[in-house]
C-alpha cells in the first residue's frame, strides 16, 4: 500500500470512527445495556423476581396491620404504606420511571390466579377510558381524609386486602390488562406522573420494526404446535411499540422487551415531560387532545395534590369551621365532600375555563374553549407531580429511619428480637435538609409546566405565542404559590379531618 | 380534649391512671401532663418511675419523651412538648417500685397549632 493510499485509508478510518462516535453520542442511554442489570431485566422471570419481595412485604403488612400494634407509628402496615411506599414510588418515578408497576405485588397474585382461571370477557367498550379510575382515585383521597387511613393500621391492612381482591376479581373476569388500564387508581397516578420520568420503554431502532413481520411486542408469542399456549405475552395494555409515545399506560412490565425477537426494545432516556409538549397519535391512547378523560386525570392529579396536602395543615380546620357555621352542617362526610368538590371540581373548572377563554380571545387560538382547556391541562402535570413529590418526599425523608424501630418492634413481638430493642428515637433526615428539597421539587415542577405551556402556545399561535401562553403561565404561577403556601403551613394531622 | 385512658395492646395489670393536661385547649408547645396512679384498691401508687412518650397519629413523625416527677404520693407531673398540631397518643411507660413494668395509653385529640 502506497503512502497516499495509507493516508486515504487512515482518513477514511478516522471519518468512520468520527461517525460512529457521533452515532453513539446520539444514542440515548439504555438501562437494558447496563452490565448485570440489563441482562437481569431482560431475563424472562425478572418481573416475578421483582414482584416477589413486594408481595411478601404486602402480606407482612396485612398481618401486621390486622394483628400488630394498634398505634400507627409503631405498625409496619402504616409506616411502610404512608411513609416509605408513597415516597419511594414518587422518587422512583422522578429518578427513573414507573418502577412500582414493574414490581407490582398485585400482578404476582393475578398472574398466579391466571394459571388456573382464564378470563372470558372483554372489558365493555363504554368503560374503556379513565373515568372509573379517576373516580376511584378521588375516592381514595376522600377516604384517606375521612377515615384517617394513615392513623389506622387495621384500615390500612383492609385497603391492601381490598386491592388484592379487586385485582383478582377484575382480571379474573376480564381479559388482558384490564385492571391496570381501566381500573387501578395507583396505576393511573403512576402513568400521569411518569410522563415526567427520564426513562421510557421504547423502540431502539424504528427501521428494525419496519421490517418486522410478527409484531410479537403486541401479539406475543404462541406455541407453534398449539395456538392456545402463550409462550410470551405481548403488551396487555394495547401499546404497540413502534407507535408507542411516552409513558402513559405503560406499566414497565417489559413484556414487549421479552417478546421482541429482534432485541429492539430498550428502557431509553428522554427529556422528562417531553411527551407532553406535542400531541402525536399514541398507540393504545390516541391523541391527548382528544382524550377528555386523560385530561381530567391530569387535572385531578394536580388539584388532588393540593387537596391532599391541604388536609394535613392547620387552615383546613378554619375552613371546616366556616363551612359548618355557614351551611349549618354537621355531617363530616358532607362537609368534606363540599371541600373536595370545591378544590377538585369547581376550582379547576373556573381556573382552566378562564385560562382557556383568555387563550382564545387574546391569544387568537381558534379552537373552542373546552378543546383548549383539554390540550393545556396536561401542562399542569409536572406541577402536580412536584406537589406530590414535595409532600410524599417530606414524609419519606423525615421518617426515613422509622422503619428500623418498627421492624425491631415487630420482630421483638414475635419473640425473635434479633435486631435488638426498638430505637424509637431513630426518625429521619432533618427538616433543614428536606425543606429546601421540597421547594426545589416545586420549582422544577413550575419550570416544567411553564415550558410545556410555552411549547403548546408556540405551536397554537405563531403570531401571538406570548399572549396564548400568558394565561397558562399565570395559572402555573398561581398554583405554584398555592403549593409553596401549603408547604409553609404548620402541620396538623387529625385522624378524622373534620373531627375538629 | 383528653379522651381518657384505655388498655393498650402491651402488658396490663390492675393499675389505673387518671390524667389531665393543662392548659386547655392543648396547643403546640410545652404542656403539663398531671396524672395519678392508683392500684386495684384505689390507693395511690408511689415511687414509680414513669416515662411518657408522645406519638403523632401519623407514622414517620419524631416521638417526644418526658420523664414524670412524683409531686405528691401517687401524683405525678411531666412537661411534654407537643411539636405539631393534630392527634397525639401518650404512652405511659411505668416501672413500678417493686419491679413490674406496665404500659398505659392516652389519646390527646386535636392539639391546636400556635
Amino acid at each position: 500500500m502506497s503512502k497516499s493510499e495509507t493516508a486515504t485509508s487512515m482518513a477514511g478510518e478516522e471519518d468512520r470512527i468520527s461517525e460512529e462516535e457521533e452515532f453513539l453520542a446520539a444514542q440515548p442511554f439504555d438501562l437494558l445495556k447496563i452490565p448485570a442489570l440489563g441482562p437481569l431485566l431482560r431475563w424472562r422471570h425478572a418481573r416475578t423476581l421483582l414482584e416477589t419481595p413486594l408481595f411478601a412485604i404486602s402480606v407482612i403488612m396485612i398481618v401486621e396491620g390486622l394483628w400488630g400494634p394498634t398505634l400507627s407509628p409503631k405498625n409496619l402496615a402504616t409506616v411502610l404504606t404512608w411513609v416509605h411506599f408513597r415516597g419511594a414510588l414518587v422518587l422512583a418515578i422522578l429518578c427513573a420511571g414507573n418502577l412500582f408497576c414493574l414490581a407490582c405485588p398485585f400482578m404476582l397474585a393475578r398472574n398466579f390466579m391466571r394459571k388456573w382461571i382464564t378470563p372470558r370477557f372483554a372489558w365493555p367498550r363504554i368503560l374503556r377510558n379513565k373515568w372509573i379510575p379517576i373516580a376511584l382515585f378521588v375516592g381514595v383521597l376522600f377516604g384517606y381524609e375521612l377515615f384517617g387511613l394513615w392513623a389506622s393500621p387495621w384500615l390500612t391492612a383492609w385497603v391492601i386486602v381490598g386491592y388484592f381482591a379487586a385485582v383478582l376479581i377484575v382480571d379474573g373476569l376480564f381479559t388482558h390488562g384490564t385492571f391496570c388500564k381501566y381500573v387501578c387508581p395507583i396505576g393511573q397516578f403512576n402513568f400521569i406522573a411518569a410522563t415526567a420520568s427520564p426513562l421510557e420503554v421504547a423502540v431502539r431502532d424504528h427501521d428494525v420494526c419496519d421490517g418486522c413481520a410478527t409484531k410479537d411486542c403486541i401479539r406475543g408469542r404462541r406455541d407453534p404446535s398449539s395456538s392456545l399456549v402463550v409462550l410470551q405475552r405481548g403488551c396487555e395494555l394495547a401499546l404497540f411499540q413502534p407507535a408507542k409515545v411516552g409513558n402513559m399506560d405503560c406499566t414497565f412490565c417489559l413484556d414487549c422487551v421479552h417478546a421482541c425477537p429482534h432485541d429492539n426494545v430498550g428502557i431509553l432516556s428522554r427529556l422528562p415531560a417531553e411527551e407532553l409538549m406535542s400531541d402525536p397519535q399514541r398507540s393504545g391512547i390516541g391523541r391527548f387532545s382528544r382524550r377528555n378523560d386523560i385530561a381530567a386525570l391530569a387535572v385531578v392529579f394536580c388539584f388532588g395534590a393540593l387537596m391532599n396536602a391541604f388536609g394535613m395543615v392547620s387552615p383546613v380546620y378554619t375552613v371546616e369551621g366556616w363551612l359548618k357555621r355557614t351551611l349549618h352542617f354537621n355531617s363530616q362526610a358532607g362537609a368534606l365532600g363540599i371541600l373536595f368538590a370545591a378544590v377538585i371540581l369547581v376550582e379547576p373548572a373556573l381556573l382552566l375555563g378562564l385560562a382557556a377563554l383568555l387563550t382564545r380571545t387574546i391569544g387568537g387560538v381558534k379552537s373552542g374553549w373546552l378543546a383548549i382547556a383539554v390540550r393545556y391541562s396536561y401542562a399542569l402535570s409536572p406541577l402536580g407531580f412536584a406537589m406530590w413529590l414535595a409532600h410524599y418526599g417530606y414524609h419519606f425523608f423525615t421518617g426515613l429511619y422509622t422503619i428500623v424501630p418498627v421492624t425491631q418492634n415487630a420482630l421483638a413481638e414475635l419473640g425473635w428480637p434479633i435486631l435488638g430493642a426498638p430505637q424509637w428515637t431513630l426518625v429521619g433526615l432533618p427538616k433543614t435538609f428536606v425543606e429546601p428539597l421540597e421547594f426545589g421539587f416545586l420549582l422544577l415542577g413550575l419550570f416544567g409546566s411553564m415550558l410545556i405551556a410555552w411549547r403548546l402556545a408556540h405551536d397554537d399561535s405563531r403570531e401571538h405565542p406570548v399572549r396564548a401562553f400568558l394565561p397558562w403561565g399565570t395559572l402555573s404561577v398561581i398554583l405554584f404559590l398555592c403549593c409553596v403556601w401549603l408547604m409553609t403551613q404548620p402541620m396538623d394531622m387529625r385522624a378524622t379531618m373534620l373531627a375538629g | 380534649m383528653v379522651d381518657g385512658c384505655r388498655k393498650p395492646a402491651a402488658p396490663s395489670s390492675d393499675l389505673k391512671i387518671e390524667a389531665s393536661i393543662t392548659p386547655q385547649p392543648v396547643r403546640t408547645g410545652t404542656e403539663t401532663i398531671s396524672f395519678r396512679l392508683l392500684n386495684a384498691a384505689n390507693s395511690p401508687v408511689t415511687g414509680a418511675h414513669v416515662q411518657l412518650e408522645g406519638d403523632m397519629n401519623h407514622p414517620g413523625m419524631a416521638p417526644v419523651f418526658a420523664d414524670a416527677v412524683e409531686v405528691m404520693p401517687g401524683d405525678y407531673k411531666a412537661a411534654m412538648n407537643f411539636t405539631m398540631g393534630g392527634d397525639w397518643t401518650i404512652l405511659f411507660h411505668i416501672a413500678l417500685r417493686d419491679g413490674p413494668k406496665v404500659e398505659r395509653q392516652m389519646d390527646v385529640r386535636g392539639v391546636e397549632s400556635n
